[in-house]
Parts: C-alpha cells; structure tokens; sequence
C-alpha cells in the first residue's frame, strides 16, 4: 500500500480528460446495452408471445424465429466491432492523457500499489 | 473397443502433455501459474476464450438439441453471445486494470478485503466444482459411447489429464490446451459444416426443408415448442446463458493473462467473433444431421441428442465401417474429448486461485506471506480434482447433469454478476451489499433447484417451483439485496476508493505489468 497514497485519485477523477472519458464511454456503454438487451428480449417475447409467428417460413426454409436468432449475432458483432472502434480511437487517447496527468511513475513501477 | 478413436485420443493427450511439460518449465512466479505472466496476445486469448465456451456441452449438446427439437435447440447459441458483448463493455478491460489473478480482486479493491474475499472465492469454488461434475460426468458418458471404454477409468483418465495440466502448467498449459482445441473444435466445425453443405448441394432451403421433413413434427420443427419447454423455462435458460456465462470466473481470469487493456478488449472481440462463426456452425451440423441421417439413427443419437455430430461424421465420411467413415467420426470425437480436457482445466484453475489466492493468502494469512501462493494453488488445484472426481465417480454416469450446469450459471448470474457489476459501477456500493447479493444468489439458485422439477422427489410436475433453471428469480434478488444491504449498512470508506478504483478501472494506471517482479 505504498504508491496509491501518493496519487491524488479524487483530483484525477475530477479531471477533464477522465471526466470526458467517462461520459463518452458511459454513454456508448449505456445505449448498446440497451439496444443488445432490448433485441434479446424482443427475440425472447416473439417466441413466447407469438410462437406460429415465429414458426413462419419467410424463405429458403429459415423462419422468422430463425432469423432473429441470426439477428442477435449480427447485432453482437455490430457492437463490438463499434465498440473497439470507439475504444482504440476515441477513448485510448483519453486514457493516455489521465495517465500522462498522474506521471508515468505510477504506470510503469515495477511495484505497483495494491 | 475401436482402435481409430482410442489413437486419436491417444494422440491427442500426448500432444498436450508435452505443451504442459514445455508450460511448466515457464511457470515458477504466482504471476506465471495463475496468469501466464500475462503473456497471451489479444487473439490468441480470445481462441482460448472461445475455447471455454465451445465445451462439449455447446457442440455435441447444441447440434444434438437441433438435432432433436429444431428451432428451440437454436434458442441458447442464439442469446450466448449477448454476454461477449457485456463482458467486453463492462468487464474486460476493467478486470485486467484493476485485478491481479482473481474476480475478488476487483471487488476487494474498494470494499473490505477479508469478508468479501472470502463470499466471493466460496461462489467461484463452488461454481467451478459444480460445472467441473456435470463436465466429467459427460466425459464419461461420451468416452464410453465413442469409444468402448468404460465410465470410471474414462473419467479417471480425464481428470488425471486436468491434473497434469493445471498442476504443473498453470495457465500457460491451460491456455495453450485450450487454444489447440479451439482450433482443432473449429477445423472440425468447419468440415462438418461443408460437408453438409455440399449434401444439400449448398441450398440452405434444401437443408432446413429436408430437415423439417424428416423429423417428426414436421413444419413445426421450425417453430418454437419443439422441446416442450415452457415460456418461463425459455427465459429463465436464456438468462443463464446471456447473463451467467458473462460472470462465470473461469472465463473473466482469463482477462488477466494479457498484457494490458487494449490486448484484454481484442480478446474479447476475436472471441465474440469466433464463438458467433462457430454457433452458426452448429445449426447448419445440428439441421443437417436431421436432413441427412437416416431415420434408424434416431436411437443412436441418444435421448439428449449428444451423438448426432459424432454419427453425421461418419456419415459424412462415407458411413459406417468405411474407412473415411470411422477416420472423420475418430477425428470429430478426439476433439470432443480435446474440449472436455481443455474445460475442466480452467475450471480447475479458477477454483485453485479462489483457494489460494483468495481465502489462504489473503484471507487466512492476510497478505502478509504470499511466497508460497504457486505451491499452495498446486495443492488446492490437485485436492479440487480429486473431490470433483471423486463426486463424479459416486453419481455415476446416469446422473442428470443437465441440472447441474443450470445450477452453476445462475450463481454465476444470480451471485457473481451483480456484485461485481456494482462494484466497479455504484458509488455507494458496501461491503455489506456485496455480500447480501452473493449469499442471496447463491442461496436463491440452490433453493430454486432443490425445490424444482429436476431434483423435486414428488415428480417435475409436482414441483414448488416449476421451472428447471433459477435465473429468473436468481439475478432480480441478487441485484436487489446488493441494494438493501448497501442501503442498510452505514459504511462509508468504499465511497473513497471508488475514485481509486474508476480511474485505474477505466485508464490502466498502475494496473499490474507484464512481468511482474516476484
């Protein structure tokens, strides 16, 4: 417990750049957990409320339920590709400028605080 | 006794063992055995992860619930990667950053070491024993049906073989196991899926409407209910594996053996990506064993369905008693049997790591003696398979095992989840509620299965609680007492080391380094 009492983690946190960094990772975070949650419940209610529906044969032999199922990795992959794009462009930028705020003594001590 | 299939598995153990005798020469420090000194590139974790979760379960018991029931069989691998997807916006970067080897690292960092360490390490020991008798008893049942040889040298063998790896490998045996077998699941996959494909002369009309035809629910089999499973049982397993699997320990220590944040978030994508490819796969396999096997196979795939894949490759191959036929169904079981052995070692790490890290290094000795973390977690890793074993061995290969993993992922989502979700994000956030959450779901899951229709004495029907997996209790009363114990608690001090924890969480600062020093 030696180094985390020599960084002032109140005044990063409230610093601008880790402010930013919260905002704009909190709000990518927020809206694809809901459109990812929400599409699985819809997945979900279709094939409980409207099961013949569901059963629906619209081509090549791939039902409507089928097809949502498909939609859910579609969707899976879509976030996540977003996500690392948002992540390696806008955030890591963000993160090296907390970082480069503490000083680099922090991030590269061998032994490091716990 | 067939010669082809026990060669194969023959060979593939060999293989594996000399990855654990190359591993274990690279693995003294703490950092090695429980994280591979953090070693693994971004891709290379993610085969691993992907491993973890193409088990035997998802590619025999998935193509063999398509197999059997159509569309219901295709619900699970539909929702599964829902939790790649939370593991990567919330979890993967923010374990690497903030823990060293286990989950209660993280939710030690701010709340109070001992108690929530030792909650929180009981969950994962448990998880993992739990999962590891309901993986073992499949190898059994699976090595016997595929090979001849029977239950108790079967799973004797294979925990032998776990042991070996864990024991004296570590994580960077575990890894390496794991990604051979990845590779080899998804190079078997792939050639089922072709051969299929070009059966049905590459017109998926063709395989989902022969495969409706020859089943005999006919168009139904494309409709939900093939199963006969209820809405609440529907919901209540796609939870599980939505939300269980992203806060199943064995899988989120895996994030600690990169090297750094960026490499633990390209792990997580390589994984979603190729656990998607692969569940696709499984529902081409799962419709075209219906397509494409003859009706007499029905009492050869087996009540669960498990045989299917194995049986379409010897189709596939040319038949039975073909040489291509025994060749393709040898080469698609020792990969079944790869992933059993690849599975059951993870788990057996994570537990080893509760133990060690978690209750004896921090709990019992407080932190204060950590010299001989490694040599204790080769001795908890050794005693958790022996138990597990040996539990395996008293239920028999007849043992329902389907209850068991329903079992571990709702205290994986009931218990693990939510505690560790509002840890790295509630503020106020206690010691008290996390504990509250951890015990509430863990003892919700256990209740629910005692009490519902697989184990309930009267019959399924008679049940209390009617539904086969808690999850739909287990993860709303989970939340709901981390926010009455939190509510309830007058503690203060984790408000300020909340700030602590978001920065280095979400930036990296003073997260552990590559090598660590020891």
């Amino acid at each position: 417990m030696t180094r985390s009492q020599e960084v002032d983690w109140a005044a990063l946190r409230a610093s601008a750049p880790f402010q930013e960094l919260v905002v704009r990772r909190g709000r990518f975070v927020r809206a694809a957990s809901t459109l990812l949650l929400g599409w699985f419940a819809v997945f979900l209610v279709v094939i409980g409320a409207a099961p013949d529906f569901a059963g629906t044969v619209v081509f090549a032999g791939l039902s409507i339920g089928f097809l949502l199922g498909l939609s859910q990795f579609v969707l899976a992959w879509l976030l996540t590709w977003l996500y690392l794009r948002a992540a390696n462009t806008r955030f890591a930028p963000l993160e090296d400028e907390v970082r480069a705020l503490a000083g680099d003594a922090v991030a590269e001590g061998p032994e490091v605080a716990r | 006794m067939n010669a082809t299939r026990l060669i194969a598995f023959a060979l593939l153990v060999g293989v594996t063992l000399a990855v654990t005798v190359w591993a274990s020469r690279r693995t003294r420090s703490a950092t090695e055995f429980f994280a591979a000194g953090r070693s693994i590139s971004g891709p290379q974790n993610g085969l691993a992860i992907a491993g973890d979760l193409m088990s035997a379960a998802t590619f025999l018991g998935f193509t063999g619930l398509m197999y059997l029931s159509g569309f219901d069989g295709w619900i699970m691998p539909s929702v599964t990667l829902v939790a790649f997807v939370l593991i990567l916006l919330l979890f993967a970067e923010r374990m690497r950053n903030a823990g060293r080897f286990t989950v209660a690292d993280v939710l030690s960092f701010r709340l109070r070491d001992r108690p929530v360490r030792a909650a929180t390490a009981a969950s994962t020991v448990l998880v993992a024993v739990i999962y590891l008798v309901a993986q073992l008893v499949g190898a059994g049942v699976l090595i016997r049906a595929l090979t001849g040889l029977s239950f108790v040298p079967a799973v004797i063998l294979t925990g032998l073989a776990m042991l070996a790896y864990v024991v004296f490998g570590g994580m960077l045996a575990t890894t390496w196991v794991q990604i051979i077998k990845a590779v080899l699941l998804l190079v078997a996959g792939a050639a089922l899926t072709i051969g299929v494909l070009m059966r049905t002369g590459f017109d998926l009309g063709v395989l989902f409407t022969t495969a409706a035809a020859n089943s005999p629910a006919g168009d139904a089999f494309l409709a939900p209910g093939g199963s006969g499973r209820s809405f609440l049982d529907t919901v209540s397993v796609a939870l599980a594996f939505a939300i269980g699997t992203a806060a199943l320990p064995h899988i989120l220590i895996r994030f600690f053996t990169v090297p750094d944040a960026r490499q633990a978030r390209s792990s997580a994508g390589w994984a979603t990506g190729l656990i998607g490819v692969f569940f696709v796969m499984t529902a081409v396999i799962g419709f075209g064993a219906r397509a494409l096997l003859p009706a007499e196979a029905g009492p050869a795939v087996g009540k669960s369905g498990n045989l299917a894949a194995p049986l379409l490759a010897e189709f596939l191959g040319g038949g039975p008693g073909t040489f291509g036929g025994d060749l393709f169904v040898a080469f698609v079981s020792a990969v079944a049997f790869a992933t059993i052995l690849a599975v059951v070692a993870g788990l057996v790490l994570s537990a080893s790591g509760a133990v060690a890290h978690d209750l004896w290094a921090n709990v019992v000795r407080r932190g204060s003696d950590t010299g001989a973390e490694t040599t204790v977690a080769r001795v908890a890793a050794a005693g958790i398979g022996v138990v597990a074993i040996v539990i395996t061995l008293l239920m028999g290969p007849n043992f329902n095992v389907a209850f068991l993993v329903g079992l571990a992922l709702s205290v994986a989502a009931g218990a693990n989840f939510p505690a560790l979700l509002l840890a790295l994000t509630w503020r106020r956030f206690t010691t008290t509620g996390a504990i509250a959450g951890i015990v509430a779901g863990l003892v919700t899951s256990v209740v629910c299965i005692a009490l519902g229709p697989s184990v309930w004495p009267g019959g399924p029907g008679a049940a209390p609680y009617p539904v086969e997996y808690p999850t739909l209790l287990a993860i709303p009363i989970g939340f709901l007492a981390c926010w009455i114990g939190t509510v309830l608690s007058a503690e203060r001090g984790a408000e300020r080391s909340f700030d602590e924890l978001q920065v280095r969480s979400q930036t990296g600062l003073g997260s552990e380094p590559t090598s660590a020093a020891h």
